[in-house]
């Protein structure tokens, strides 16, 4: 009975409620305040930013890859929709039109970072930390002035971001169906099972016949274009958009995914572990708003916990009995 | 320079691992400024009793003498400090320093607590001037050639004294012509009174090298040869003892019309104008030494490698070039380096079984049919008998063995035409080896293809119906029947028919 609970304890899942549970007590005792709807509303929206990029950037790091760029393909992609819904000389601003300007212009962004990554064997690391800076610069360039905005509030654009639905708000279910088609795919399809393959082991995997490349491509594509939905949301909830939209987000994004237990080397990860990176990363903003910690500290606090997060994950993974 | 000074003599060393005797009394005398070659089969003991000498295991008993007195090694330090060093395979040098900051990496020479970039400088270039080496003090390491870094780790040694080298078979990773240049610096240390201790499993460099030759079988010395008593047919009796002939005649049904047939393959300059036939029913054995070329032979066929002419075909129809479709047609492929090559570390062995089947284990080959795939792995795991048995755990986590089960597991488990095999036994223990063959003839006698490559010669003679002995990318000879004795392939892997006796 008492190795059963130790067990729970020990496991990833365990881990992971007990430290909720943690942080819920804190709050029930110093702030009450968490609890109420509007508060957890607006955690939600975060989340539900976070979420989506961070889904992406799980395909990239299953795969053995990395994106730094994110935040920055955000910037570019809500600069380039919101641009193309106001009338104006190239646009007739439709808004399904822009969104598909944008969401091109984030797939040709992936599929340059993965021939980077898969063809050139360039470190992506560094390539996608160059394009960040580039990306920011383009979205710069394309609104030509400091920020773009939405006039109009009643049309497709406006939607996405401040319709509800059943009360609950459009940027949370857009995160939903997202995290759901990505759990669809890594878990129900051969793609996934061939995707976990590529990032395990790329040698292994193209001598049982899987294209590799073609993989790594996909998964830089799928990234992107996570980015630039989160992008077009974020914009959408603001109701403008500038080259410092989404800025830094990757940082946040990248420890929403290491939290959540995939292993940066690529070949494992779950989409409910970045769905608990998420939470926990927005909770975390969230509670130390709340408890009035200065922002001085606050990256301070993130920071630590996300080193003992991942400690956790590393010194779990090391205990873990070999079996002969 | 030869002189009957013994440099190192080692008696009586014995170790046991997990209770197993490797070494069982090894003597062992290396004199002053000689190559002293030491040869035999994977497993007689060879790397243990380096391992011994140089401070990396410690020996059960046994004595070791240093210049006639008895010492203690229990550490690398000691057998440095006594003179020994080994010029390891994997070489431990920094590619971003130069020849001169890697030979003094750790033991700088300091002056006035900075490094005294002058002096060590000047030590190099003494040393290289000494022994004549073709080397530059201020290259890059990460720009030099095997061979040159290979010197530059003799060096290393040299600066610390050293008075006996260990090379563990240093010609492998080198082309004939650096292959030249390390024995030219063989020579020069020779000279100098140094000795070197040379493993290799090539006869034509021993008899080119060595000064004597120990050979060793089984945990034991099975005799010390002169340069003058070094002929083919005597190492090769030491090394493989008195050959058990197979006992069980095995009726093999090989059927003719399923062949693989390869003609006048090439493959860059590593293989020329290979022909041969494989047929359904029987393991051809692929012998030869290591980069002979066998490994790319199996590649060309499986498509994970380009052939640059010639033609491969199975029942008369010209192959794909590529591995997903060759994978199709019922191929399989057990790569030499299960780790890198093989199996999935983090995926469960679920994964790892299924991942080459998900034509049948899919929907339209996109969507995963979960029942099936469960089906596919417990089935596979239950008769290949991977232990535990348990399809979530990730293979990482399983013995060797049961790892080359999965590896195995994986081809077995579908419709194969054709199985290639490359070292499928390296690192795996002797109860497991004995069911990776039952599962391998098994396929056979149901009429696939297989060819197997393997540098144990005890495995492919008693595996294989048929061998061919790849030397220098050509087949240089076909064994069948009783001519595919261990002695036979040895030496035909040196390039020596056993009828004539002579050398090529």
């Amino acid at each position: 009975m008492k190795t059963k609970f130790f067990g729970l304890i020990g496991s990833a899942w365990g881990q992971r409620i007990t430290f909720f549970a943690a942080i819920m007590i804190v709050m029930a005792i110093f702030q009450p305040v968490f609890f109420s709807w509007s508060n957890l509303l607006s955690i939600l929206f975060a989340i539900a930013i976070y979420g989506i990029m961070a889904c992406g950037m799980l395909f990239v790091v299953l795969v053995g890859g990395i994106d730094f760029s994110i935040g920055s393909m955000a910037a570019l992609s809500a600069c380039i929709a919101l641009t193309f819904t106001s009338h104006n000389a190239y646009s007739d601003g439709s808004v399904i039109i822009a969104i598909l300007i944008s969401l091109s212009v984030a797939i040709v962004v992936g599929v340059i970072h993965g021939l980077f990554d898969a063809v050139l064997k360039l470190p992506a690391f560094v390539v996608t930390l160059a394009t960040q800076y580039m990306l920011y610069s383009l979205a710069d360039m394309h609104i030509g002035s400091k920020y773009v905005h939405l006039t109009d509030t009643n049309n497709l654009y406006y939607a996405i971001g401040n319709l509800k639905v059943f009360s609950i708000p459009m940027p949370v279910i857009i995160f939903i169906v997202f995290a759901a088609i990505t759990a669809f795919v890594l878990t129900k399809t051969t793609f996934g099972r061939r995707l976990y393959a590529a990032g395990g082991n790329r040698r292994a995997a193209s001598l049982v016949g899987i294209n590799t490349k073609l993989y790594t491509v996909c998964a830089y594509i799928i990234c992107a274009v996570a980015a630039a939905i989160s992008g077009i949301v974020l914009s959408s909830m603001n109701l403008t958009a500038s080259y410092v939209t989404a800025r830094g987000y990757e940082g946040t994004v990248m420890m929403a995914v290491v939290v959540g237990g995939v292993n940066i080397m690529g070949g494992q990860g779950s989409v409910s572990g970045v769905i608990f990176g998420a939470l926990l990363v927005g909770v975390l903003n969230n509670v130390i708003i709340l408890l009035g910690i200065s922002t001085d500290y606050s990256e301070l606090v993130q920071g630590v916990v996300i080193v003992a997060a991942v400690a956790l994950n590393v010194y779990g993974a090391t205990k873990k009995r070999r079996i002969i | 320079m030869r002189s009957e000074e013994i440099v190192l003599r080692a008696e009586g060393i014995r170790k046991q691992f997990n209770g197993i005797e490797v070494l069982k009394g090894v003597d062992l005398e290396i004199r002053a400024g000689e190559v002293n070659a030491l040869m035999g089969e994977n497993g007689a003991g060879k790397s243990t009793i380096i391992k011994i000498i140089s401070g990396v295991y410690e020996k059960d008993a046994g004595q070791i003498y240093i210049g006639g007195k008895a010492v203690e090694i229990k550490t690398r330090q000691d057998a440095r400090r006594y003179g020994i060093s080994v010029i390891y395979q994997e070489l431990s040098l920094v590619p971003s320093l130069t020849v001169t900051e890697n030979i003094f990496l750790g033991q700088e020479i300091m002056r006035r607590g900075l490094p005294d970039r002058r002096a060590m400088k000047n030590r190099v270039c003494a040393l290289i001037d000494t022994y004549g080496f073709d080397l530059k003090e201020n290259a890059l390491v990460g720009s030099l050639g095997m061979a040159k870094r290979q010197m530059t780790e003799i060096l290393k040694a040299l600066s610390q004294d050293a008075k006996l080298l260990i090379m563990d078979e240093p010609t492998s990773a080198l082309s004939a012509a650096e292959t030249e240049k390390l024995f030219e610096t063989m020579n020069g240390l020779t000279a100098r009174g140094a000795s070197v201790l040379y493993i290799s499993h090539r006869l034509e460099e021993i008899y080119r090298m060595a000064d004597r030759l120990t050979v060793m079988r089984d945990g034991s010395v099975v005799g010390i040869l002169d340069k003058t008593e070094i002929t083919p047919e005597k190492v090769t009796t030491m090394m493989i003892g008195r050959e058990l002939k197979q006992t069980q005649k095995r009726s093999v049904r090989r059927s003719d019309s399923q062949c693989l047939e390869v003609k006048n393959l090439s493959y860059k300059k590593l293989l020329t104008d290979i022909s041969f036939c494989a047929y359904g029913g029987e393991i051809l054995g692929i012998g030869g030494l290591v980069g002979s070329g066998r490994t790319e032979l199996i590649h060309c066929i499986y498509g994970s490698a380009k052939k640059s002419g010639g033609s491969i075909t199975l029942r008369g129809k010209p192959l794909s070039g590529r591995v997903r479709r060759n994978i199709k047609n019922g191929f399989g492929l057990v790569p030499e380096d299960r780790r890198s090559e093989g199996f999935f570390a983090v995926l469960p062995v679920e994964r790892n079984i299924n991942i080459a089947s998900y034509d049948f284990l899919s929907a339209f080959g996109a969507f995963v049919k979960r029942r099936q795939e469960i089906a596919n792995a417990e089935n596979a795991i239950d008769k290949y008998d991977v232990r535990p048995a348990m399809r979530n755990i990730p293979v990482e986590n399983l013995s060797g063995g049961n790892q080359q089960k999965v590896v195995l597991g994986r081809w077995l488990s579908r419709d194969l035409n054709v199985l290639l095999l490359d070292e499928p036994t390296a690192g795996v223990d002797v109860g497991v080896k004995a069911d990776l063959y039952s599962y391998i003839r098994e396929l056979a006698d149901n009429g696939a293809i297989v060819i197997m490559v393997s540098s144990d010669l005890e495995e492919l003679t008693n595996v294989s119906d048929r061998i061919l002995v790849v030397r220098e990318g050509k087949i240089f000879a076909e064994l069948t029947g009783g001519e595919a004795t261990q002695t036979a392939v040895l030496l035909a892997s040196s390039g020596i028919r056993e009828a004539e006796g002579d050398a090529e």
